[in-house]
């Protein structure tokens, strides 16, 4: 089963990537997500957990990028 | 756009990150009609709902009237679409405020999903109450650090 790294979006979501966790290069995927999260600011869940996450592993099979918010 | 370039240079990069792709069919009417069809605003909104059910439950919150309910430590949150009240815990001497608005410019996000993104994110980092009441306007990261 493919792995996803997604977004909500106003389609409801996005994905943004998805691999295959058994082969793809994970140092790839975290290079990617660093990519994504220095231009929106969005971090990694896992939504298995609900729990903020450093780096992604071959473990987590959906990882939300939450971008930030702001008071108002 | 730029989604587009982040995911299509995956594929320059490495083989083993693909596309999401949806079937191929060789019926173009029938995936304008599917395009539609996932896109509608019933679609879109039961997708988001969809989402917030199961962050509700990962965050073991409470769906109240007109809201949710977050347990987090000594706090208790009420989250509702772009409010936030805390009705129990430590007041930060920075912030006298119990209640804010909050909301996630990304612009036309359902609002089932700003209130799962508010859950998910004050479920890791209850002080982002605080960082949102008291700096009013500026975005922050759900590791609490201000985004410019």
């Amino acid at each position: 089963m493919n792995a996803k790294i997604l977004t909500f979006s106003s389609r409801g979501d996005t994905t943004l990537l998805e691999y295959d966790p058994a082969t793809a290069d994970m140092d790839e995927v975290n290079k990617l997500i660093s990519e994504y999260e220095a231009r929106t600011g969005a971090q990694p869940f896992d939504m298995a957990t609900g729990e903020r996450i450093e780096k992604v592993t071959r473990e987590q099979n959906e990882v939300l990028m939450v971008h930030p918010v702001a008071g108002g | 756009m730029w989604l587009i370039v982040f995911v299509g240079s995956q594929r320059l990069l490495f083989g083993e990150i693909i596309l999401p792709q949806r079937p191929q069919h060789n019926r173009p009417v029938w995936d304008f009609l599917d395009y539609f069809e996932n896109n509608s605003p019933a679609s879109v909104r039961n997708q988001a709902q969809s989402y917030l059910l199961r962050i509700v439950a990962l965050t073991n919150a409470t769906e109240v009237g007109d809201g949710y309910l977050l347990n987090v430590g000594t706090n208790t949150f009420h989250v509702r679409d772009r409010y936030v009240r805390r009705i129990r815990g430590v007041t930060n001497a920075k912030s006298r405020y119990q209640g804010t608005c909050f909301f996630v410019p990304n612009q036309g996000m359902p609002g089932a999903e700003q209130i799962a993104t508010a859950l998910l994110m004050l479920k890791n980092d209850p002080t982002l109450f605080d960082k949102w009441a008291v700096r009013n306007g500026e975005l922050f990261r759900a590791d609490g650090q201000i985004f410019n």
